[in-house]
């Protein structure tokens, strides 16, 4: 039942940064949401990660090779976390670039190149 | 922990993720949709702290909470006009939003709920039980797994695998994932040499006093 929890949890914070995503107009609102879908993505893994089996476990060939594989959903989540920190960082030099220079950071007032 | 007490452990600190990313997403006062973010960042990382990736616990608080809200909150501050957004859209869009959104949820929820996950409470055999959570033993010569008891060289004995992850994650990061990790790094000084090069374009065009295109 515990994995159905978390499951859940990370199903709920996804459909959230999907409705941030839709609804709002603010780019900064909008990183926010996308951060929610991160941190969904990276719950999921690291549930699986720890309530299910792997499948060297079910064959029977553990070996000092093969045993570190269990945790690879975590090592998952790490490349996943690091990567969004990174985004994160360069989409917030561009609010500050396009609050300096259009004095606005509305996505719908964002549309010069739209014609 | 007991099994049920993490349930509802697990249930409260869920709810309490999904209120707060909730007021995120309809919150027009952006300083303080940044501080819930980091409230909803929080109870994600209590969630791996009691689901035994401490690892990953530290890193969320590290990178998430200590960072990203942080930097979220200081663009707020220095940018003129942030702090208030507009609201969500209004009408038909709006409720294709909720609608859009909603099922997605449900029909996630109905196929969490209604498949048979293999978790550990299928799994019978106690020698995957003592290497998840207990101790094991290494044999150095052939490399096989198997249980420890009091007879075993202290030398040859290993902690679970859930029990002490810090160890193995470093193993792995250091062997099977070494290459990717390498690749990460070379991605995050992208990161920042891009951020650094639109600041700094900023500043200079502002000495120059041009309203050049970024």
């Amino acid at each position: 039942m515990t994995l159905e929890i978390i499951l859940i949890f990370s199903a709920a914070l996804l459909s959230i940064g999907i409705f941030g995503l839709l609804t709002r107009k603010n780019i900064v609102i909008t990183l926010m949401s996308l951060e929610l879908i991160f941190n969904s993505v990276v719950l999921a893994a690291v549930g699986f990660t720890r309530y299910s089996i792997h499948e060297d476990f079910i064959l029977q060939s553990l070996n000092s090779e093969n045993i570190f594989n269990v945790l690879s959903g975590n090592i998952l989540g790490l490349f996943i976390i690091s990567v969004a920190a990174g985004e994160t960082a360069l989409a917030l030099a561009l609010v500050l670039a396009l609050g300096k220079f259009k004095s606005t950071v509305e996505l719908s007032d964002l549309s010069e190149m739209k014609n | 922990m007991d099994n049920s007490l993490l349930n509802i452990f697990l249930i409260l600190v869920s709810l309490l993720g999904i209120i707060s990313a909730l007021y995120v997403v309809t919150q027009t006062n952006v300083f303080r949709a940044a501080i819930s973010l980091a409230l909803s960042f929080i109870s994600v990382s209590i969630v791996y702290f009691a689901i035994n990736a401490e690892f990953l616990g530290a890193v969320q608080i590290l990178v998430y909470v200590g960072a990203v809200s942080v930097l979220m909150a200081f663009s707020i501050l220095l940018v003129k006009d942030l702090q208030t957004a507009s609201s969500t859209t209004k009408g038909f869009s709006f409720y294709l939003s909720i609608f859009t959104s909603l099922s997605i949820f449900l029909v996630l929820s109905f196929v969490i709920l209604n498949s048979n996950w293999s978790t550990e409470e299928t799994i019978k055999d106690p020698l995957v039980k003592e290497i998840l959570f207990n101790k094991y033993r290494e044999n150095p010569l052939d490399q096989t797994i198997s249980l420890a008891n009091d007879q075993t060289p202290i030398k040859e004995v290993r902690e679970g695998l859930f029990n002490n992850s810090i160890i193995p994650l470093g193993s792995l990061l250091a062997t099977r994932y070494f290459i990717s990790l390498q690749l990460i790094g070379l991605i995050i000084v992208a990161c920042v040499v891009g951020s650094i090069t639109i600041t700094k374009n900023t500043i200079e065009n502002e000495d120059e006093g041009g309203k050049e295109i970024i």
